[in-house]
């Protein structure tokens, strides 16, 4: 993998809560244009890895580079500035206000109205439930409808990195397989994406490239393919073979 | 009898509009920040004390004190948002243990320090709001006291109006209700939790300086408007503004009543009685709902 392609790198990452480390000398790359996945059993620290790179957590050691730069040191909203998007596993958004409201808020830093309103469009026309729906308070949408609203809040910044921290739970499978088939053609569109999931088939179904983790360490990267082939990572990750 | 009833429950309403601005400040306070501001009625003290060095000063408008003092109380909140309860948070949030202790600490080092440099006297500001009474009946009302209410509402609203309909208030919103969605749109915590600070205090400070023409100032009054304001907050339910408003009213009047039966000087156990029958009866508060909260 080409340095110069990587949209993220992450590179020797320690990072953990009050002294205890629950990343060590991590390293994961994502390259542009693609969809990376994150797998590992709970506590692996795949979730405090996405911490560290949206920036709510600071890691001990190792660095964040941005499309080549270190942004290790900035807040989340100035790497949200910088091309990054975040949805967050449950209630990434704002259940007392509307769901326009909601996409002005993710919108937050786009001061051009008119890049705003193009960009609302975009949004209703990939989920015209949410236009019909627009002036009623998230807080009154299914899972998933705000899961979608989630995706719109995201979309208004126009990322080139978007951060999922499981987008499946709380789903039914067949909302899942929506979800993902709006990640899919998001990605396509050139959105590069790293996804954390629990539901690991149906992330390897998707993903370009995965990493897995164990114990805050990196155990296994490579395609989802060769994974699956490889009998004993199968069985651990995927549990029972099948 | 009957006029009694209708007379004191009309200054309760006087000053209830009061109430209920103190405990919007203190709501909106704790709503985004998490920071319970045992601080809040020193706010109160220090925009009556601004009124006061005008009238020393020779400044007689009671309009041109209030500007000043929130203007010198919002200086005073954003300095401690900046630079005490800044270095409290971590991730974005602040420890509400420390920063509970962190604001009761500052209201005795405030109000002593207001003792330590005006003296324990009572003071008065010159002027006045408005002169005279309005006469409805045998209803006497002091026109001053009519627009302490008046412009308590009108403070309310603007606030109200403020984190309802600009993008400002519904950032400070976002931040209350979700900070790491709102930091995941670009909003800075850090900057909101600085003006949501200093919003409060001012409004703190407003109610201050208003109230001065028509009362006095001493370096405790704090501790009395910050007991109503948890009262307010508590009875109303947290983080209800309409509950702060309706709350603000219901303690405005059952204290004034409250004179008829009870010795004179008892008023003030009415807002914690009122604030402990509501934790009773119904604790998150009448217009409040229940918490849920990630």
């Amino acid at each position: 993998m080409a340095p110069d392609s990587a949209i993220l790198d992450v590179q020797g990452v320690t990072a953990g809560y009050g002294g205890s480390a629950v990343l060590q000398d991590l390293g994961l790359s994502v390259r542009s244009g693609t969809m990376t996945g994150v797998i590992g059993p709970n506590g692996a620290g795949k979730s405090t890895l996405l911490k560290v790179i949206v920036g709510y957590l600071r890691p001990s050691q190792g660095e964040i580079l941005l499309d080549g730069v270190a942004v290790t040191g900035l807040p989340p909203e100035q790497r949200i500035a910088k091309g990054i998007a975040y949805i967050a596993q449950t209630r990434s958004h704002f259940p007392s206000q509307t769901v326009q409201e909601n996409l002005r808020l993710g919108a937050y830093l786009v001061k051009d109205a008119r890049l705003r309103a193009e960009r609302q469009n975009a949004v209703f026309e990939r989920f015209p439930i949410l236009h019909e729906r627009r002036r009623q308070l998230a807080g009154q949408l299914s899972g998933g409808e705000a899961r979608m609203l989630e995706v719109g809040r995201m979309m208004m910044t126009a990322p080139r990195l978007a951060i999922l921290d499981e987008p499946s739970v709380g789903l039914s499978p067949k909302l899942v397989d929506v979800v993902y088939g709006h990640v899919r053609s998001l990605c396509d569109q050139g959105m590069s994406f790293l996804i954390v999931e629990q539901n690991v088939r149906k992330l390897l179904s998707v993903a370009d490239f995965i990493y897995a983790l164990e114990g805050g360490r990196n155990r296994y990267d490579g395609t989802p393919h060769d994974l699956s082939e490889d009998g004993r990572l199968a069985e651990l990750y995927l549990g029972a073979r099948g | 009898m009957l006029l009694d009833l209708v007379y004191f429950a009309a200054l309760g309403v006087m000053t209830g509009g009061l109430y209920g601005l103190l405990g919007l400040g203190l709501n909106l306070i704790f709503g985004v920040m998490r920071v319970i501001n045992v601080s809040h009625g020193e706010m109160l003290t220090l925009g009556a004390y601004t009124a006061i060095v005008m009238g020393l000063g020779g400044v007689t408008s009671p309009w041109a004190a209030i500007v000043a003092a929130v203007m010198v109380v919002t200086l005073i909140g954003f300095l401690i948002a900046r630079y005490l309860l800044q270095p409290l948070t971590v991730e974005s949030r602040i420890d509400e243990q420390r920063g509970m202790v962190l604001s009761l600490g500052l209201s005795l080092v405030l109000a002593n320090l207001v003792l330590a440099v005006f003296g324990p006297e009572y003071q008065r500001v010159p002027g006045k709001l408005a002169e005279g009474s309005i006469v409805l009946g045998d209803l006497i009302i002091e026109k001053q006291r009519l627009i302490i209410l008046i412009a308590s509402l009108v403070l309310a609203a603007a606030l109200m109006a403020f984190l309802r309909f600009t993008l400002t208030g519904k950032a400070i919103r976002a931040v209350g209700e979700n900070p790491e969605a709102a930091q995941a749109s670009g909003i800075s915590v850090r900057k909101i939790h600085l003006l949501t600070f200093s919003i409060g205090s001012a409004l703190a400070g407003a109610a201050g300086a208003l109230i001065t023409p028509a009362t006095y100032a001493f370096p405790a009054m704090g501790l009395n408007y910050t007991l109503y304001a948890f009262s307010v907050v508590i009875i109303g339910g947290l983080g209800s503004v309409w509950g702060a408003i309706f709350a603000g009213f219901l303690l405005g009047i059952v204290e004034s009543l409250s004179v008829i039966w009870l010795p004179s000087g008892y008023n003030t156990i009415v807002g914690p009685v009122l604030m402990l029958f509501t934790l009773i009866i119904r604790p998150q508060g009448l217009l409040g709902v229940k918490p849920g909260r990630a």
